[in-house]
């Protein structure tokens, strides 16, 4: 806030020493600040009248001459505005926002520790915003009606430095509320505001107006009259004030001056008494301690409904069940398969067979730690069926061979994608080569084989064989062939 | 004369082994290896020089399979020129030097 105030005192004294309006850009180069910051001060002065302009230039006001020309000692108040002590009169408050906010504070009959608590809060936002305004007394929870008379001062406060074009749609002032409207009697509002005129007549149940003055009773004592000849509770009257504890007193005063048969005496307990047996009787005889008790009634065993007389008492006497009637009762034989009846009364045995070879159990004696035997009390080994345990074994064995087969099969599954590619050009490769194997091989005949017609033993003919005559390689034989006996 | 199942067999082992071997050469880099051929530094003996006893151990077994199957070095040679074609120079360029690898190689099936 100081720091604002400066800004202000230091753009009022820079528009001081201009004999022409000047640009907020211009102030922003002189007084070395962002433009920014000056045309929002600029912004402020003008709310408070102390500068004009039209947006682009602006000029000192006759106002912010006088605000400037005040000198020291209004500066030093300003400054006061700071503290937590604030003004103590009206007339030593200053004329900035901490001041007022202070001195409205005290005004509206608040601790001073409530108002330095708003206070604090109040300084750290926009004080020229009734937002922050109402923001502020809601974290400082100032109480609602010193809450209202601060605002409202405050509220005058901003509105008086305001253009009046901008006053109602920067500060608007808060709606009228009146008195607070009692249900069912909306339309008699503005009677109400009529006061202790006698306007109404009690007919019956209900109120009439005959005209002004005209009457026999005020609003409330009408109201009050028509609830004494219901019997009723009073009015409705608006919530009672905390720091005025009497209202309740003082109605029940009215309430009695207005239903004292002779006003001419002073009321007494015994016509006080009177009063209220008269006010019992038109309730239609109830007592003043309460409401008359509801009759009670019983249902009796054939279903009659009785009415009790007061004080009479009911007597629940507990009845031994009726026994049941002769009959017969059916059941299922899973041995015979077949439904079976029963005498009533007649237990029914149902044999439960354990440990037996029956269907799908296999009996195991039952053997102790000292792998022994176990018997029963009768002597008899003890058996458990290992059927279930056998199964849930099965399938468990099944689970994991399913398991390892699937394993194996993505193994292989992976496997297969990897080499798939090589095994494919190896293939290639290989039938290449056979091809070409193949074509070679047709080229190269293969040699012609003769044998030998004496000793059997085999022989070809030489390359580039050209018909000359062959003889056996067997040295044993040494047989010479021509080339007709060998194409022979 | 062997069948054609023995032949894709064993032309599927040459493929095989010249794909790890590619995979190993592309981690060291072909330039590296060309340095190494031209300073006349045995491209085998460096390899092994950083493999751990468990790796040798698995490389003879594995090259000693290929060899029973009757997969030579030779063809292996040549798949790898053939699927790595920047080899192919050094190779094919240096008849010493490849023979001086090929000597290696036989040199390390036989160590313990």
């Amino acid at each position: 806030m100081a720091q604002k105030v400066k800004n202000e005192d230091i753009i009022l004294k820079v528009l001081a020493g201009k004999e022409a309006p000047v640009s907020a850009s211009d102030i922003a180069r002189e007084v070395k600040s962002s433009r920014q910051t000056v045309r929002s001060t600029l912004l402020r002065l003008q709310k408070k009248g102390k500068v004009g302009g039209e947006g682009a230039v602006w000029a000192l006001t006759n106002t912010g001459e006088h605000v400037l020309n005040r000198g020291e000692a209004d500066k030093e108040e300003e400054d006061k505005g700071e503290g937590e002590s604030g003004p103590t009169t009206v007339s030593d408050a200053g004329l900035d926002e901490i001041s007022k906010f202070v001195l409205y504070g005290q005004i509206s009959d608040l601790k001073p520790n409530e108002i330095a608590c708003a206070l604090a809060i109040f300084k750290e936002g926009d004080m020229q915003s009734m937002q922050h305004f109402d923001s502020v007394m809601a974290q400082a929870h100032i109480p609602m009606l010193p809450r209202d008379k601060w605002r409202n001062m405050y509220l005058s406060y901003l509105r008086l430095g305001t253009p009046l074009e901008l006053k109602d749609k920067l500060y608007p002032l808060p709606a009228v509320q009146f008195a607070a409207v009692i249900p069912g009697t909306e339309d008699k509002k503005e009677d109400k505001k009529t006061g202790d005129t006698r306007d109404y007549i009690v007919e019956g149940f209900d109120i009439h107006r005959p005209g002004e003055d005209l009457g026999e009773f005020t609003f409330k004592e009408a109201l009050q009259a028509v609830a004494a000849k219901r019997g009723t509770t009073p009015t409705p009257t608006p919530p009672p004030n905390p720091q005025d504890g009497s209202s309740s007193l003082k109605d029940l005063a009215e309430a009695i001056r207005i239903l004292n048969p002779d006003p001419a005496k002073p009321i007494t307990y015994e016509s006080l008494l009177g009063l209220v047996r008269e006010i019992d009787e038109l309730r239609g005889g109830r007592g003043s301690g309460g409401d008359k008790p509801a009759p009670g009634y019983y249902i009796d065993s054939d279903g009659n409904k009785n009415v009790l007389a007061p004080g009479e008492p009911v007597v629940i006497m507990h009845q031994p069940p009726a026994p049941a009637p002769a009959g017969k009762n059916y059941f299922f034989n899973p041995e015979t398969q077949k439904v079976e009846e029963v005498e009533q009364g007649k237990p029914i045995v149902v044999t439960i067979k354990q440990g037996g070879a029956g269907d799908g159990q296999v009996p195991f004696p039952v053997f102790d730690n000292n792998n022994q035997p176990v018997f029963d009390k009768d002597g008899k080994p003890v058996v458990t069926n290992l059927e279930p345990m056998m199964r849930w074994i099965g399938f468990r064995e099944g689970e994991r061979r399913s398991n390892e087969r699937h394993d194996a099969l993505l193994g292989l599954y992976k496997t297969a994608k990897d080499n798939v590619g090589d095994f494919v050009s190896s293939l290639s490769i290989v039938a290449k080569e056979d091809r070409e194997d193949k074509r070679t091989s047709k080229k190269v005949e293969s040699p012609t084989l003769y044998r030998c017609g004496e000793c059997h033993a085999e022989f070809s003919p030489p390359q580039g064989w050209s018909g000359q005559n062959i003889k056996c390689p067997n040295s044993a034989c040494g047989r010479e062939y021509t080339k007709e006996e060998l194409e022979g | 004369m062997t069948s054609l199942k023995e032949r894709i067999a064993r032309q599927f082992m040459i493929t095989k082994a010249a794909r790890m071997i590619k995979e190993e050469l592309d981690v060291i880099g072909i330039d590296i290896l060309k340095k190494l051929a031209n300073n006349g530094q045995s491209i085998i003996e460096e390899y092994l020089s950083v493999c751990s006893p468990e790796e040798r151990k698995a490389g003879q077994l594995s090259l000693k399979a290929l060899l029973q199957m009757g997969v030579t070095i030779d063809m292996i040679l040549d798949e790898v020129t053939r699927i790595i074609p920047e080899l192919k120079p050094i190779i094919e360029g240096k008849p010493d030097y490849k023979k001086a690898e090929i000597q290696n190689l036989e040199k390390f099936l036989r160590d313990n």
